[in-house]
């Protein structure tokens, strides 16, 4: 695979997806991209209004109220930010659906090198990595999904079942009562804040952690935002799904949405509209976890 | 009003004697006889003629009495030897002394012998009514009287004060709660302001309120919290004994309805309820309450405010019978299940609260557990590379793969 732009531009160094040599290849399509950045804004939008209620006595939880327009206000953007999440996850459901429909090999989603679905091979590649860490063995070299980026993935599937579920209970208590009794509605306040909190933490430190601070990737992967990376970067993180591509250059793409065909670079001004949104997510991720850590610590 | 005729019948003696002999010594010529005859206004009405007589200024105008301060006082149809007999004659005699006020005011000087006023002179008749300036009751009780009054009390009483947000400080003077003359510290069970006293004192004008008061948990408690070796909850002093005060403060009172009047409450009832504040503000409503919101249901809203009883209490708002229609107040179309819910839900207490306990240790476990398997995941891929750099060796696959 190999294919010059006919006006490349220059890449932009803060983005670890365009380090090294061209060529680019397609990663995400614009429907991962459009929803990966509702989740964005729609879970940025539930940890802002919701924090301060589960540390309402922290310092910063009544200035950040405040400035959000008080307890009422908070309450209606925290249902937009569920209204968004119900609308991409279902969104999500029905974008699989038709995949499973329209694949002509419908299985290789479920299991496989391209498949979401952790597999032994994610626990054996989970173990060298270990192994790696103690000086015991070589790198592991993953698929197009390392097991960190499925557990991602099914985090979400896992975040909104609980988080979404207590929180619909918590959203209409009086129509729920009619068939829960209502201590539920206690154990669901407790799994919906300390669930979210997982949630919050875990994207903030360990996500960002993987996806933009370790050393091959600071200070921002942006892949998600432009969609494509380079041969170089696919080669150190995804080196098996590379060597597929080129021993099948030839060959149609597989089933995957990603469609493994040559990209062209991203634009200058898409490049820097991605650095920009990626950077501002993570400064407000951050900050929230500074908040977070200091509420817990004190209190 | 027996004070005022005394007066006129001793003015006319007065005046008797004087045309008797005073005035053939007054008036030895003719030509003197055409000067106005000096009266106690000629000296007392002139600050500088006052001044020339005496060694400072404070002196002349503590001796001043002008016509117009006599006019708006309540004693203005005295004269001036109903108070200063002995200063009839001029040069006044050294020993002469001013009429006690006792002398007319008999009760009221009784009542303040029992105040506290009344040791070692620490505040006289006159330290708080003026002098000649004195006001009447009923002037006392006017917008301009209760000012008055306030600030002859702050002239001692400078703190607490009484901040103007609270709702008694135009309309309410100091003597209607701490009783004028036989003021005492409310420590003294004597006080209008004692626990025990204190909601016939805040009764007088908030009957409703303190009648509700006298039947409910707190009402009932009082006597025995305030009586000398009486049964004082764990955590409470004698002294907080939950009277009017003890939730609504004295000088700086909230309306109830303000905004940061559901958080006070809040405060108030966890002086001695901390545990039950702990488990609200774990709850939606104790969050939301916390950060201002003025919608959601606090303390009062379930438990009622002056008639508290505990739920076993078929009179309590949150007993078996009453505790839908109080959850109906604000979620009308609320069922049995719904009052089922657990406002003060403790995710300590496994006995009662099983559900919680275990939905609030597991969800915990759950944060350490993941936290701990990606924290370490994370910091020993931090090592790992950090290691790398040191030595000089790339740890990236192709070399491996090489």
């Amino acid at each position: 695979m190999s294919t010059k732009s006919p006006h490349p531009a220059p890449p932009l160094a803060l983005d670890s997806a365009q380090r090294g040599e061209g060529p680019y290849i397609w990663r995400f399509s614009l429907y991962h991209r459009i929803t990966h950045a509702t989740v964005i804004v729609s879970f940025f939008l539930l940890v802002i209004t919701g924090l301060p209620l589960r540390f309402s006595e922290a310092f910063w939880a009544a200035p950040l109220m405040s400035l959000l327009g008080g307890v009422k206000m908070a309450g209606l953007l925290h249902r937009l930010g569920a209204i968004m999440t119900f609308g991409y996850f279902g969104a999500h459901l029905a974008f699989l659906l038709r995949k499973i429909i329209a694949a002509p090999d419908p299985m290789k989603m479920f299991w496989g090198p391209d498949s979401l679905v952790p597999q032994p091979r994610d626990i054996v590649d989970f173990w060298n990595q270990v192994r790696w860490y103690f000086g015991q063995g070589p790198r592991p070299r993953f698929t197009r999904w390392s097991y960190m980026e499925k557990f991602d993935y099914f985090a979400v599937f896992w975040g909104v079942g609980i988080i979404g579920g207590s929180g619909l209970l918590l959203w209409f208590p009086e129509f729920f009562a009619r068939y829960i009794p209502g201590w539920v509605f206690n154990v669901a306040t407790i799994v919906h804040a300390d669930e979210a909190l997982l949630a919050s933490g875990f994207i903030f430190t360990i996500h960002f952690f993987h996806v933009h601070f370790r050393p091959e990737k600071f200070p921002l992967d942006a892949v998600m935002f432009t969609g494509r990376a380079t041969k170089a970067y696919m080669e150190e993180e995804h080196p098996l799904i590379m060597d597929q591509i080129e021993a099948h250059e030839h060959e149609e793409p597989s089933f995957a949405q990603v469609t493994d065909t040559p990209a062209p670079p991203p634009g200058r001004t898409a490049s820097l509209v991605a650095a920009a949104l990626g950077f501002a997510a993570v400064a407000v991720g951050l900050a929230l976890t500074g908040m977070i850590l200091w509420a817990v610590i004190l209190y | 009003m027996r004070c005022p005729a005394r007066a006129r019948r001793r003015l006319g003696f007065l005046l008797a004697l004087w045309g008797g002999y005073a005035a053939p010594a007054l008036t030895p010529s003719a030509a003197q006889a055409q000067v106005p005859r000096p009266t106690c206004e000629s000296c007392h009405g002139e600050l500088e003629l006052l001044r020339q007589h005496v060694p400072t200024l404070e002196d002349a105008r503590t001796l001043l009495a002008p016509a117009a301060v006599l006019a708006r006082s309540a004693h203005r149809d005295m004269t001036c030897a109903d108070c200063h007999d002995g200063f009839r004659r001029y040069p006044h005699a050294p020993s002469a002394t001013t009429t006690p006020c006792a002398s007319c005011h008999e009760e009221t000087a009784a009542k303040w012998e029992q105040g506290l006023h009344s040791l070692d002179g620490a505040a006289a008749c006159t330290d708080c009514h003026g002098t000649h300036d004195v006001m009447s009751a009923e002037a006392m009780a006017e917008p301009e009287g209760v000012e008055a009054m306030k600030a002859a009390c702050a002239g001692c009483h400078y703190a607490p004060g009484m901040p103007e947000s609270d709702p008694h400080a135009d309309s309410v003077s100091c003597a209607s709660c701490h009783e004028a003359h036989a003021t005492l510290p409310s420590e003294d069970e004597h006080a209008t302001t004692h626990v025990l006293n204190q909601a016939t004192t805040c009764g007088a004008c908030h009957e409703e309120q303190a009648e509700a008061w006298r039947s409910d948990v707190h009402g009932q408690a009082v006597p025995q919290v305030a009586t000398p070796g009486g049964r004082v909850p764990e955590g409470a002093s004698r002294a907080e004994a939950p009277a009017c005060t003890a939730c609504h403060g004295a000088h700086g009172i909230s309306r109830p309805g303000e905004p940061g009047f559901a958080t006070e409450m809040i405060e108030s009832c966890a002086h001695c309820h901390e545990h039950y504040r702990e488990s609200f503000a774990d709850s939606y409503h104790g969050q939301a309450a916390i950060l201002g919101s003025e919608d959601v249901a606090t303390c009062h809203d379930c438990h009622g405010a002056h008639g508290i009883h505990p739920s076993s209490d078929p009179r309590s708002m949150v007993s078996e019978a009453n505790l839908l229609a109080t959850c109906q107040t604000c979620h009308p179309s609320a069922t049995e299940g719904f009052a089922k819910f657990q406002p003060h839900a403790d995710h300590y207490d496994r006995e009662r609260y099983p559900y919680v306990y275990w939905s609030y240790h597991l969800m915990t476990a759950l944060l350490i557990g993941t936290f701990s398997v990606f924290g370490l995941h994370t910091l020993l891929w931090v090592a790992r590379l950090g290691i790398d750099a040191i030595r000089g060796t790339s740890s990236h696959h192709h070399d491996a793969r090489g």
